[in-house]
């Protein structure tokens, strides 16, 4: 497993073997979901799984990097979270919740630079926020978007 | 029936020239409160629809204000150049605002100490100005208009980040407060930057207020706080206070100083701006700037005296700070030339300088 950290803006690699990773409590945080990262335990069975995989050398699914698995933007007024970096302006109440963790590293002194939230760690929209956001995702024919806010709504049932 | 905007331009706001209050440093005193709706885009990203949706709810609300029931209201597409530009140079209405058109509002009461915004920066912003040092006043007031605000329509909170706002670093309170301040003693003795880095260790900042025409015209400068986090606007509040009482004991005994170390420089100066207002024809805007000032100080040092009440000076003199403008002349008066304008400036000047004469005593005082 290859360990990439940023201290301080310094870049440093490690390469570690399965054991030694699973040892030291380490996996690769991208490819779990938002309960498998705060319920390490329940998960145990696929991060036991995903070790063996990485020890028999097979290929290891990676996490995707496609746009509508990252929150670059606001789901409900399109406000790019680039422009609030740039900027320090937001485009609606609800992009207070959308980009939570960014604005939290913006208020933290020594924190590092947030990666972009997925739609499983986002914190959730409001059901109306959603809703809405989902009908104008599909009206404008938007069916990755639509797909992640079905999902967002599926997990506050 | 609601008064009409431009009656309100041509007067000069009632509150400015309230007499009887002490007007030696602290000028006036301005709050402002934002806030803005759930589940609508802000006004820097929303459409003309979103706009239009977030006016069409926020009117009722401003209109069932007291004292907006009849107050003056202007579509920001219905203001001309000139009548934005005489807003912002009195400070009535941000540049944001200014520049603003379709789905932008605003709103002035009678007695013109209170504006209210819709989407400017944000969805709803409400001024309140008052003379002299009365932020308690003001904050007081501003926190009744909030919750009348919320009581009727939802607006965007958060637990964790107070009331929601464009600017990601302005959620809070929702409130921010500024004073007018005029410090010449501050000036000629080169205090300004000390007064700058003491202020920075309370989050307080000070600022020129003309810099249109250079950093120390008129000797005004701007007491401001950052807008207040969550929780904070008591504390601010009395900090702000804290360091207007301060820095107007400090100001009082600077002038003194002055007066009483440098009395040769400083009523040469005065004589060469009384001797301009006998035998001068024209006066530029920053020069009227600096004379009122130097008349500030010169009646309140004793080397000029007015004849009459010494409040009445002082509403006087604010009154001509602002009837005087290049933008106020070229509004009220349609005159255009700069010549004609200055003339005009010099002839408000002389009807005043004609209740003023050099303290003989202090002539006399200073002769070797």
């Amino acid at each position: 497993m290859l360990l990439t950290q940023i201290v301080n803006g310094q870049v440093s690699d490690l390469a570690l073997c399965e054991t030694c990773a699973r040892e030291k409590g380490l996996f690769d945080p991208q490819s779990l979901t938002f309960a498998e990262k705060f319920f390490p335990e329940e998960f145990k069975a696929k991060v036991d799984k995903l070790v063996q995989e990485l020890a028999e050398g097979k290929r290891v699914e990676k996490p995707s990097t496609k746009r509508t698995d990252v929150l670059t933007k606001c789901p409900v007024c399109d406000f790019p979270l680039e422009t609030y970096r740039k900027t320090g302006r937001l485009g609606c109440p609800d992009c207070y919740t959308v980009f939570s963790r960014e604005l939290e590293l913006q208020t933290t002194p020594g924190a590092t630079e947030a990666q972009p939230q997925t739609h499983e760690d986002a914190p959730a929209l409001s059901r109306i926020a959603l809703e809405k956001q989902l009908k104008e995702a599909i009206a404008r024919e938007d069916y990755e978007t639509a797909a992640a806010l079905r999902d967002q709504l599926k997990d506050l049932t | 029936m609601a008064f009409r905007f431009s009656t309100h331009l041509k007067q000069l706001p009632p509150w400015y020239n309230i007499r009887g209050l002490e007007f030696g440093v602290v000028l006036g005193t301005m709050g402002r409160l934002v806030r803005n709706l759930k589940g609508e885009v802000f006004p820097g990203w929303s459409t003309k629809e979103s706009r239009a949706r977030v006016a069409a709810t926020l009117t009722p609300v401003v209109r069932s204000m007291a004292g907006f029931k009849q107050a003056s209201h202007a579509a920001m597409p219905e203001l001309d150049k000139e009548e934005r530009k005489l807003l912002l140079e009195r400070k009535q209405i941000t540049p944001c605002l200014a520049a603003r058109q379709d789905g932008s509002h605003v709103f002035i009461n009678k007695k013109q100490d209170t504006i209210i915004m819709l989407n400017e920066e944000e969805h709803l912003a409400i001024h309140r100005f008052a003379s002299g040092n009365q932020l308690d006043t003001i904050v007081a007031d501003l926190r009744k208009k909030a919750k009348h605000v919320e009581s009727q329509a939802d607006m965007a909170y958060s637990k964790e980040y107070g009331y929601l706002t464009s600017m990601a670093s302005e959620c809070g309170d929702g409130l921010q407060l500024y004073m007018v301040l005029h410090l010449p003693g501050h000036v000629i003795l080169n205090q300004i930057d000390k007064v700058e880095r003491a202020l920075n260790k309370l989050h307080l900042n000070i600022s020129p207020f003309y810099t249109e025409y250079g950093e120390e015209t008129g000797n005004l400068y701007v007491l401001f706080s950052p807008p207040a986090p969550l929780g904070t606007t008591d504390e601010i509040l009395k900090h702000m206070e804290a360091t207007a009482d301060s820095l107007t004991e400090k100001e009082l005994l600077l002038r003194q100083k002055i007066a009483a170390e440098d009395t040769i420089t400083l009523s040469d100066a005065i004589g060469r701006m009384y001797g301009t207002l006998q035998h001068g024809a024209i006066m530029r805007y920053p020069e009227l700037l600096h004379t009122v000032s130097m008349i500030r100080i010169a009646t309140e040092t004793g080397f000029l005296l007015f004849n009459g009440d010494p409040s009445h000076l002082q509403a006087r003199l604010a009154d001509i700070m602002l009837i005087s403008s290049p933008t106020h002349l070229s509004y009220t008066s349609e005159e255009k030339s700069e010549t004609i304008q200055a003339f005009m400036r010099m002839h408000l000047m002389k009807n005043l300088a004609a209740h003023l004469h050099i303290n003989d005593e202090f002539s006399l005082h200073i002769l070797p």
